[in-house]
């Protein structure tokens, strides 16, 4: 107990890898935001040169006299996605949480394969680095977009090699770690810790490891093709008589289908929301459990609704590709299982909302980030429907709708439970907890500011503007109604941006001088809190014996309001 | 060494040690990615107006020495892993030199899709049997360093990928070759 010191611990235990997850992929999160702080400057005034610390910044080439290339914003755009979502949202939820709490809350010393975990955590870091370091090739970073569909994409700048080959990499690390993680939570759980007596928490990581493990080889199939149109000059996507710019493109032999990189990439595009989205709501749920003081409700349902989305979102993938001319049945095929996920990922958030009934809630800082989660994510979820029906979807497709429904789901949603994870965790991994002012702080600006920069977006798209156009939509009649809104959404995310310092503050000044928090501060069931905050290498002096469920909550005829997972009687 | 409890034996109610689930989680993500190699395959073609004949990437024939190497290798595994090394080396080189013939003969990835899906698909495939190879060295050298139990699970994972392995390039074979 007491202060925290990694020093000592094995580069290849757990706790170790995910904290070094966590720590690169904050980093990249800040790297995301600020790549969108940019954007949103220039969204906002398209015509106006950037403030002088900004054009600096960005360089003389890349915005002459301040004004940015619409090539640099296309830029901009590439690679706030693909940072944001393959180097650090997924890293934090799955790296980061999984690595760190799956074995703690399944009483257990490690990973299945600790060495291949510390692995998955150096190429991910390789990867991250050497797309990062695309910024600084001819050309500049990848700029056709976080999709990198094709052919544009095959004939972009150099930077596109950078992000395929960093792709192809991410794909290894997250073999190796999710790998482990279901190898970790089938065989390694405690002695009477039964599957159906995991926390949900690891149910969700193991669903999340399953899809990334049988969806991402797709990605990386495609990439190489990519790699090798590009480099070899072959045609897996490029058609014959291209022409581009008005002259037809000579070398490639053609013959080669555009279509073919849609349907790889969304193979595993699909899947990889619900890897954004499942830990997400594994979190919350043991936020929830924790501080309404009573089980999930359903829990049952729960589990068996995970893994039902686990299946399906194998076949929905074609709902982003309504508007390539596929035929009526294939359209009605993908719109059909569309439609039928939704109903499992209703039944999680319901569960969720039903499990407030009745508690006694209470309103601790991680509580008030996953109260928020649910409607916010409700929000994302249902805006969703729309852009699964073809009908609907051919007018919405590539508007700012699309944008705002998946940033509900990532930001106020996803990005929403990670802070709630980290305040509920923090004390077990350094020993400390959180102050709750600021936090409460930190709370309530996040999440005006974030509604105030995504619900316009609705707005903007069902006006008929376009998403990924560098000025904002200004030489179209349609758009100019809207062109003051992005004034107003960019100022929110400054905002939102200083809006993050007393969490900032928070976390340093609480890491050296919080309260002591001890082995269980919030008095919680599950495992990790039977041992010391934070955990020694090796994790359970004793190993846990198991023989009751994970949210023993408010049981009538004990001493106290809960009783400890591993606890015997 | 911390090896966990069923790292090498089978767990009671999972039926099944960690290493080997290891292996076959190992080997449902790679069938993932030759499958997804494969479905591209089968899209551009059945897509293309016409599709070169299988002829121009060099007769069946001369593949037939470079599937027995790859077969023997596999059939090493259970008792000559050094073997298995050896006949893994020979079809790496004898790839290497059909490739090198072809692009001799001036047939590039480039030529036409026929010939780079086959680059890359054989290819890729080449790059399986050269980390097959180095498993299966490692798994000697390192044999003598762990127990008997825990040194024949790991030829049972070894034995698997290697058939994993010599399946691919079947699949590989038949569908540019015989249909
Ligand atoms: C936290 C505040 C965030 C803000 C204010 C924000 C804002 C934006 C904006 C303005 C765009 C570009 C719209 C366009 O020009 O088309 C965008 C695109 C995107 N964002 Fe965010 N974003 C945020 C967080 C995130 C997070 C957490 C993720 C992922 C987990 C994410 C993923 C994406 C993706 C995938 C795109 C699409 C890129 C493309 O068009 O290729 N964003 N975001
Ligand atoms: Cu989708």
């Amino acid at each position: 107990m007491g202060d925290w010191k990694p020093a000592g611990m094995h580069l290849t235990d757990h706790k170790t890898v995910g904290l070094q997850y966590a720590l690169t992929a904050s980093g990249f999160l800040l790297l995301g935001f600020l790549l969108m702080l940019l954007m949103r400057w220039q969204l906002a005034w398209p015509t106006s040169p950037l403030p002088s610390a900004m054009a600096v910044a960005v360089g003389q080439d890349n915005a002459p006299s301040g004004f940015m290339l619409p090539e640099f914003y296309n830029q901009l755009v590439a690679m706030h996605g693909s940072v944001m979502i393959f180097l650090a949202v997924v890293p934090l939820l799955t790296g980061a949480f999984g690595n760190y709490l799956v074995p703690l809350q399944i009483g257990t010393r490690d990973m299945a394969f600790p060495r291949l975990n510390a692995v998955s955590y150096w190429i991910y870091l390789a990867a991250g680095l050497l797309m990062l370091c695309s910024f600084f090739v001819t050309g500049g970073a990848a700029n056709s977009g976080w999709t990198s569909y094709p052919p544009l994409a095959v004939l972009a700048t150099r930077g596109q090699d950078y992000w395929l080959v960093g792709i192809i990499m991410l794909g290894v690390s997250s073999m190796l770690n999710s790998l482990n993680v279901i190898a970790t939570v089938l065989q390694l759980r405690a002695p009477g810790l039964t599957l159906m007596r995991l926390p949900f928490f690891v149910w969700s990581q193991l669903v999340a490891a399953l899809l990334l493990l049988l969806a991402f080889p797709s990605l990386q199939a495609a990439a190489i093709f990519q790699l090798m149109d590009r480099l070899a000059g072959t045609s897996f996507f490029l058609p014959s008589g291209l022409v581009v710019s008005g002259v037809a493109l000579q070398g490639p032999s053609g013959g080669g289908n555009p279509l073919l990189w849609q349907h790889l990439f969304w193979f595993l595009g699909h899947p990889e929301v619900y890897v954004l989205v499942l830990p997400a709501i594994g979190i919350v749920s043991e936020v929830i459990a924790t501080n309404t003081r009573r089980p999930l409700w359903g829990y049952r349902a729960m589990v068996g609704s995970v893994l039902f989305i686990g299946i399906m979102s194998m076949v929905v993938w074609a709902h982003h590709m309504f508007l390539t001319g596929m035929g009526t049945t294939l359209g009605t095929f993908f719109q059909i299982t569309t439609m039928i996920i939704s109903v499992p990922s209703v039944v999680l958030i319901t569960s969720l909302m039903l499990s407030l009934w009745g508690g006694s809630i209470r309103f601790t800082t991680p509580m008030l980030f996953a109260l928020a989660f649910l409607p916010m994510f409700g929000l994302g979820g249902l805006s969703g429907l729309p852009l699964g029906l073809a009908a609907s979807d051919v007018a919405l497709h590539d508007t700012w709708y699309v944008v705002g429904h998946f940033h509900f789901l990532v930001a106020p949603g996803t990005l929403f439970a990670i802070f709630a994870g980290i305040y509920h965790w923090f004390p077990k991994v350094t020993g400390r907890t959180l102050y709750r002012g600021l936090g409460v702080v930190h709370f309530w600006g996040s999440f005006i500011a974030m509604t105030a920069i995504f619900l316009p977006m609705f707005t903007l798209g069902l006006r008929g503007v376009n998403r990924r156009l560098y000025d904002a939509g200004l030489e179209y009649t349609h758009a100019q109604g809207t062109l003051s809104i992005q004034g107003h959404m960019t100022w929110a995310a400054v905002a939102l941006g200083l809006l993050q310092l007393p969490f900032l503050v928070n976390l340093l000044i609480s890491a050296r001088r919080g309260t002591l928090a001890g082995d269980n501060p919030w008095h919680a069931t599950t495992l990790e809190w039977q041992t010391a905050s934070p955990p020694q290498p090796g994790n359970f002096a004793v190993t846990p014996q198991v023989d009751r469920g994970p949210y023993d909550y408010s049981l009538p005829g004990h001493p106290r309001d809960y009783v400890a997972q591993g606890e015997r009687e | 060494m911390n090896v966990s409890p069923w790292a090498y034996a089978p767990r009671p109610d999972t039926r099944i040690s960690t290493v080997r689930l290891g292996v076959w989680l190992f080997l449902a993500s790679e069938a993932m990615f030759f499958g997804s190699l494969f479905s591209a395959y089968v899209l551009l073609r059945t897509g293309a107006h016409a599709w070169p004949d299988a002829t121009s990437l060099g007769a069946a024939r001369a593949l037939l020495i470079p599937t027995i190497m790859l077969l023997l290798a596999t059939r090493s595994v259970r008792n000559q892993l050094g073997l298995t090394a050896v006949f893994g080396v020979l079809f790496l080189l004898a790839k290497l030199l059909a490739f090198a013939r072809l692009l001799d003969h001036g047939q590039h990835p480039a030529s036409n899709l026929l010939i780079a899906c086959w680059f890359v698909m054989s290819g890729l495939h080449w790059l399986h049997v050269a980390g097959g190879v180095g498993a299966t060295v490692w798994v000697m050298q390192s044999k003598r360093t762990v127990t008997a139990p825990h040194h024949a699970e790991r030829l049972h994972g070894l034995w698997l990928y290697w058939c994993f392995i010599d399946v691919v390039w079947l699949a590989i074979l038949v569908s540019f070759y015989f249909i």
